[in-house]
């Protein structure tokens, strides 16, 4: 054998021929590598392009928080957003329905009719309101009237009362009683 | 297939020069050898994930050049090209006209020479003097063993320099 594994000149082959293909191969890797060969296989999507070292943790490190604040200020406002849109919502006061309802008790009318005289600001108002005005007044002085007759002698605690005072008193808290569940039953159809 | 990873895409890039090599060496002009080298690397991307012997990735890939470069031969000699094509690009060749020309026909008649040597003998030839295979590397790419390797070798660098002198 006239040649070894190194790749040492040929010895049977005319240095004419070995010339030529060195040549021809010189040429076409100084042409090779003066193109860019990779960029056709990367932009076949086989090789990613080389990145620097520090991109990737730098990256990583910068969107831990970044994505921790998106996701809490989303949980905020959703949150904020729900509360607002689901808050019971009272009806609106309607005094048209309450002065029906005042009407509507046979109680409130007696008192607004005996005693519509007495307070010249109730005149402003319907005969409903004024009749609630009235009540609250008697109910007021029969607080009072209370407090008066039952203040106990020493050693009494039970209070006497009239039997004109203890009616009063049955009749308020009935008239009071009877406006507030009427109130309670119209807020519901409302 | 199984997608390789970037590591060994880096890995088979390495061996860009030797597969171009050998490329070259099978074509008859530069640009033929750059499509040809394409054409291997994306075979091989696509089967890297077949290769059960990571060790032997450079022989792989030199076989799977080889084979891309036998195809492309078949072609050409059904289609066969213009032989000016052989000829390189001379606006950049700083020699003078007249040795640019002269080599110029040198190689022609060499790339005829190699074309016309029976396929056996032309893959040996080529794989040996473009690529630069060492005789174990030639007996791995071609599976073959290396008696057979060199008495091939042998007859087609005689045939090559008879050719080269008849002209």
């Amino acid at each position: 054998m006239n040649e070894n594994d190194t790749g040492k000149p040929l010895l049977d082959m005319p240095e004419k021929v070995r010339l030529i293909i060195q040549r021809e191969t010189e040429d076409g890797l100084r042409r090779f590598r003066a193109g860019n060969f990779d960029s056709p296989l990367q932009a076949a999507g086989r090789i990613r392009p080389e990145r620097t070292k520090f991109a990737p943790g730098l990256f990583r490190r910068a969107w831990i928080p970044v994505f921790g604040l998106a996701v809490g200020a989303i949980v905020i406002i959703s949150a904020v957003l729900w509360f607002t849109r689901t808050k019971p919502q009272l009806p609106a006061a309607n005094l048209a329905i309450f002065d029906a309802a005042l009407s509507d008790l046979p109680g409130f009318r007696t008192l607004s009719l005996s005693h519509q005289t007495e307070t010249a600001a109730n005149e402003d108002l319907s005969p409903a309101t004024a009749a609630m005005s009235t009540a609250l007044t008697f109910a007021t002085r029969s607080a009072a009237a209370w407090q008066e007759t039952s203040a106990p002698p020493a050693g009494k605690l039970v209070p006497r009362y009239t039997l004109e005072q203890k009616m009063k008193i049955l009749f308020d808290d009935k008239t009071i009683e009877q406006a507030l569940s009427l109130f309670k039953d119209k807020f519901k159809e409302v | 297939m199984t997608a390789p990873d970037d590591g060994r895409f880096r890995e088979l890039i390495g061996y860009k020069e030797d597969v171009f090599r050998i490329c070259l060496g099978f074509s008859r002009n530069f640009a033929d050898a750059e499509d040809l080298c394409q054409d291997a690397f994306l075979k091989a991307f696509a089967r890297a994930g077949d290769l059960r012997q990571p060790g032997s990735l450079r022989i792989w890939l030199l076989r799977i050049a080889r084979t891309t470069c036998l195809d492309h031969s078949r072609r050409m000699r059904r289609n066969p090209v213009d032989l000016a094509d052989v000829v390189p690009d001379t606006a950049a060749d700083p020699r003078t006209p007249e040795i640019a020309s002269e080599v110029n026909e040198s190689l022609r008649r060499l790339k005829d020479a190699v074309q016309s040597l029976p396929k056996k003998q032309r893959e040996v030839f080529v794989l040996r003097e473009y690529g630069g295979l060492s005789y174990e590397d030639l007996a791995r790419v071609l599976k073959l063993r290396p008696g057979t390797v060199m008495s091939r070798l042998s007859r087609a660098r005689r045939a090559i320099a008879a050719a080269m002198k008849e002209e």
